[in-house]
């Protein structure tokens, strides 16, 4: 009698312990959609005068990040600091590694090698701005 | 009966044990993975100054590190061109013995790389007679 009730046991914990192996390695290969890379972001918001705004990005492997500040204003002929650096890990903002000054314009203003890892874009106020604008930036990343 | 309550304390242990799998909390400023810990580390630096972080190598392993951004102290938003010295060395009294040492721009793509063994290694942030005026920098680095 107690042997088959070890059997029993030997058994339940074979079959249980596949059935539940299984379900932690489905967890760990879990598959998703693959992205083709380079993928393109947009990112739209308003920033008033003094202020600034970032964005945080992820290149999933090392490659070229190009930003282009698509849309700025109005007003028209509008000049923004524009800049890509590491996030800020309180998430308040970018530590910038370069910058430029520049309006709207239909190609990239930055292009950076970067290796893969989380990256920020911002966007700041040089003094010049006198009411909120609103902006687009198109982010190609790896 | 003593059966299904083997089975019931079998299935809350292997439970446990897929629950290992959740990442841990990480710090502000370190995020862990399966590839090594990486690290943001951020300060100041006075004309001819040197700063330092600490770390330990879970195992061995490449430390890799880029200087990732140098700002003025009085202004964070326009970001500097200067270059300042990286370095990985040993930790010696109020200092970092440095091994490896490098001349790097702000960038954003591994500017050193080096192999070491598990054990207490440090970063080192250090003005090699660039800087005109105090700084805030960033370095983000990754290590076993």
């Amino acid at each position: 009698m107690r042997a088959r009730v070890y059997r029993r046991i030997g058994l339940t914990a074979v079959l249980l312990g596949a059935a539940l192996a299984t379900g932690c390695d489905d967890a760990a290969t879990t598959t998703s959609p693959t992205a083709t890379s380079p993928v393109t972001e947009l990112f739209s918001a308003q920033f008033i005068p003094g202020g600034s705004a970032s964005r945080s990005f992820v290149a999933a492997s090392a490659g070229t990040v190009s930003l282009t500040l698509s849309q700025l204003g109005p007003p028209t002929g509008l000049v923004v600091g524009f800049g890509i650096g590491i996030p800020q890990s309180n998430g308040s903002g970018c530590y910038l590694t370069q910058s430029v000054n520049t309006g709207a314009a239909s190609s990239p203003q930055i292009t950076a090698q970067v290796d893969a890892g989380s990256y920020c874009v911002r966007l700041y106020d040089l003094g010049t701005m006198t009411s909120a604008t609103g902006f687009t930036v198109t982010i190609v990343r790896p | 009966m003593t059966a299904r309550l083997l089975t019931v304390a079998l299935l809350a242990t292997l439970t446990v044990a897929c629950g290992d799998d959740s990442p841990t909390s990480p710090t502000d400023t370190t995020t862990t993975t399966s590839s090594g810990t990486t690290v943001t580390y951020t300060g100041t630096l006075d004309v001819g100054g040197s700063r330092f972080y600490s770390f330990t190598n879970a195992a061995a392993g490449s430390v890799t590190a880029f200087l990732a951004s140098v700002t003025a102290t009085t202004d964070n938003r326009v970001p500097l061109a200067v270059p300042l010295q990286l370095g990985v060395g040993i930790p010696a009294g109020t200092d970092c013995a440095t091994t490896t040492t490098q001349m790097v721009g702000p960038g954003l793509v591994s500017q050193l790389s080096v192999s070491l063994a598990a054990g207490v290694f440090c970063l080192r942030v250090a003005d090699a007679g660039q800087l005109k005026a105090p700084v805030s920098f960033a370095v983000r680095f990754t290590h076993p």
